[in-house]
């Protein structure tokens, strides 16, 4: 805990929010002199866009505050031309205390401090409605879209609210997405076993020259195997797959360190993602993280959707070559491919992802306004 | 704006505002003042002690500005905004900003301050192909700004177009950062043909190795196939994909009988 509060440069608490649970939490874990009360927002200006001094600051400075607008929402890879998964996203705040160099935050976020959304029970309102709705079809929602879903976990404990919720809703799966090692706060409380908690992974060299301040790959995938021996189910997200000069020794090695804990049968599915982002987001992190990172080196390409992608060619190169690693440990790993063309699917797996056997319950969308 | 014309002397009048508009005001125009400083103007050479001006201080400075330059290009507006920095007056830059099409925030603030500190044949050249500081944003990941003249002199030398030059600084700027030199990267020293476009090649390579390789293997294969000389074929990249362009021009049903026969053949010959 004391780690998170240092992680703060200072926290602003909107005194609308002053009477929530999490407000509350916040009061007892910070010293007074870094945290304080505001009207309306933090005394800090800031329009437009964000220099890379201004986007590390936003990075320090968390306010909680209350939300106006709708919190559930459709997965961006719910889109003409992506293969998707039934995928939906609940943002129970904004920005990631955490400081990947792929960040795909640096693209739009102008907001120059972090948020936490006071008002969870609006969220869950907004949850009830739809269940009565679609309660009867098999939905994942995650909560880890522009927010790490447990790195201030310890902090807000909202993963407890969120499994309580999802107690009665056994077609419901909750799914955490993070890059901490945080499942302490939540690893003894009762489930319906429809909570995912899942972990973006990546070789250690990635972690340490990539996802700065972030847990390491072993910390991750105890965590991992934590929650597993609590009966949550677990999955992981092989995402970005970063191409440097040793990645087929490095996603090797991490084919065989997932194998070292888990087997097949013990997670869903495995997801990959190839490196990309926005064009806008390229000058920012340059100046962030210098030609040194393997994200700035990397050569991308305006892709027909207008991310910047590896050239199809060698996306297709590494997925195959990481799932040959996989199945090489076991055939029975269940491996798809997440924000990809149907064309870089057949090219790498020989089908598409409805088609293929193991995965096709995963890709069947429903219509959701 | 009302004319109220006064005759005034040249060493009476400030012209620290001058910022080197492209476009000069008309002789026929007052030389405007604004608490005494020039706004127009600034190039001309006056010949005699006492010509007319007209003060405008009682409307607000941004509005006159405006109204004088309606059109003012970015390299224009950094060293206006640097000049009346200077100068300390008054001024809402959110708004002046705004009616050139710019929103004010720190980050377009940053690239008004770096254009200053471009060569100055650069700067002429930028104003000239009125360059964004999207064009420019490169240039700030540099610890020097100054690492970056070889290349910026050489845009502005050939008078490149703006998109080749956006093209080429996101290059010159990323090798730079990679540890590669001017040396490295510099044109070829004879200027003929498609020097340019070859130029940008060369870089791309530089840039992207692994890819060009993988072009390049891929090119190799492909070339290797019977292709007949009815088919011209070139290796192209549209952004994340490449591949080989054919075209061939069918006269006939017969004729495309016979090409779809060759590349029949060219389907059998073709190894993953």
């Amino acid at each position: 805990m004391k780690n998170l509060v240092d992680k703060f440069q200072h926290v602003y608490v909107a005194r609308e929010s002053l009477s929530s649970a999490v407000a509350e939490r916040f009061f007892q874990a910070f010293p007074s002199d870094k945290i304080s009360i505001v009207e309306e927002r933090p005394p800090i200006f800031s329009k437009g866009e964000m220099t890379a001094d201004q986007y590390a600051l936003s990075k320090k400075v968390l306010f909680i505050t209350p939300f106006a607008g709708q919190f559930f929402k459709r997965c961006p890879g719910a889109k003409k031309g992506l293969a998707c998964c039934n995928y939906f996203v609940l943002n129970l705040g904004q920005q990631c205390d955490m400081d990947c160099s792929y960040c795909y935050l640096q693209s739009f976020l102008n907001t120059p401090y972090s948020v936490i959304y006071s008002n969870i029970d609006k969220a869950l309102d907004e949850l009830t409605a739809l269940y009565g709705d679609h309660g009867h079809t098999a939905v994942r929602i995650g909560t880890g879209e522009v927010v790490d879903s447990l790195s201030i976990d310890p902090l807000t404990l909202y993963s407890r609210t969120l499994i309580d919720f999802f107690k009665n809703k056994p077609n419901w799966n909750l799914e955490f997405k993070t890059k901490s090692a945080n499942v302490d706060q939540f690893i003894n409380d009762s489930h319906s076993k429809n909570v995912i908690v899942s972990w973006s992974i990546n070789p250690q060299y990635i972690v340490e020259t990539e996802e700065h301040g972030t847990a390491s790959l072993e910390a991750r995938l105890q965590a991992a195997r934590k929650c597993l021996d609590k009966g949550f189910k677990i999955a992981f997200h092989v995402d970005p797959v970063v191409w440097h000069p040793e990645w087929k020794e490095n996603y090797s090695q991490l084919a065989r360190d997932i194998a070292k804990y888990f087997k097949p049968e013990d997670l869903p599915y495995i997801s990959l993602g190839a490196l990309r982002f926005q064009p806008e987001q390229k000058d920012l992190m340059r100046e962030r993280f210098g030609m040194k990172s393997w994200i700035n080196r990397a050569e991308m390409f305006k892709s027909a959707g207008g991310k910047m992608r590896y050239d199809q060619r060698l996306r297709e190169d590494m997925f195959k070559f990481i799932m040959d690693e996989f199945k090489a440990q076991d055939p029975a790993w269940k491996i798809f491919l997440c924000m990809e063309t149907p064309e870089t699917w057949i090219n790498a797996t020989g089908t598409v992802p409805a088609k293929q056997e193991n995965i096709s319950e995963l890709f069947r969308p429903i219509a959701i306004s | 704006m009302l004319l109220e014309l006064m005759l005034k002397t040249a060493h009476s009048i400030n012209f620290t505002l001058d910022f080197a508009p492209k476009v000069p005001s008309p002789q026929l125009f007052p030389l405007f003042t604004w608490k005494n400083y020039a706004l127009n103007h600034f190039g001309y050479k006056f010949k005699g002690d006492l010509f007319p001006t007209q003060d405008v201080s009682h409307q607000p400075l941004q509005a006159v500005i405006q109204q004088i330059y309606p059109r003012l290009s970015f390299g224009e507006l950094s060293t206006l905004f640097l000049n009346l920095k200077v100068t300390e007056l008054d001024l809402n830059f959110e708004a002046l900003f705004s009616f050139y099409q710019y929103r004010f925030d720190a980050r377009l603030e940053k690239m008004l301050m770096v254009y200053q500190e471009l060569p100055l044949d650069f700067q002429a050249w930028g104003i000239a192909h009125e360059i964004s500081p999207r064009d420019l944003a490169p240039l700030v990941s540099l610890p020097e700004i100054s690492a970056a003249n070889d290349v910026l002199k050489t845009i502005a030398h050939y008078k490149f177009s703006r998109s080749q030059a956006s093209f080429i600084l996101e290059l010159a700027v990323e090798l730079l950062l990679m540890d590669y030199t001017w040396d490295d990267m510099a044109p070829p020293a004879e200027k003929q043909g498609m020097w340019i476009e070859k130029w940008f090649l060369q870089l791309k390579d530089l840039r992207f190795p692994v890819t060009a390789q993988i072009d390049s293997t891929q090119q190799d294969l492909l070339a290797r196939l019977p292709w007949s000389k009815d088919f011209n074929t070139r290796w192209s990249r549209t952004g994340d994909k490449s591949g080989l362009e054919v075209k061939f021009l069918l006269t006939s049903k017969g004729d495309l009988e016979k090409k779809m026969q060759a590349l029949k053949r060219i389907h059998e010959s073709w190894e993953d």
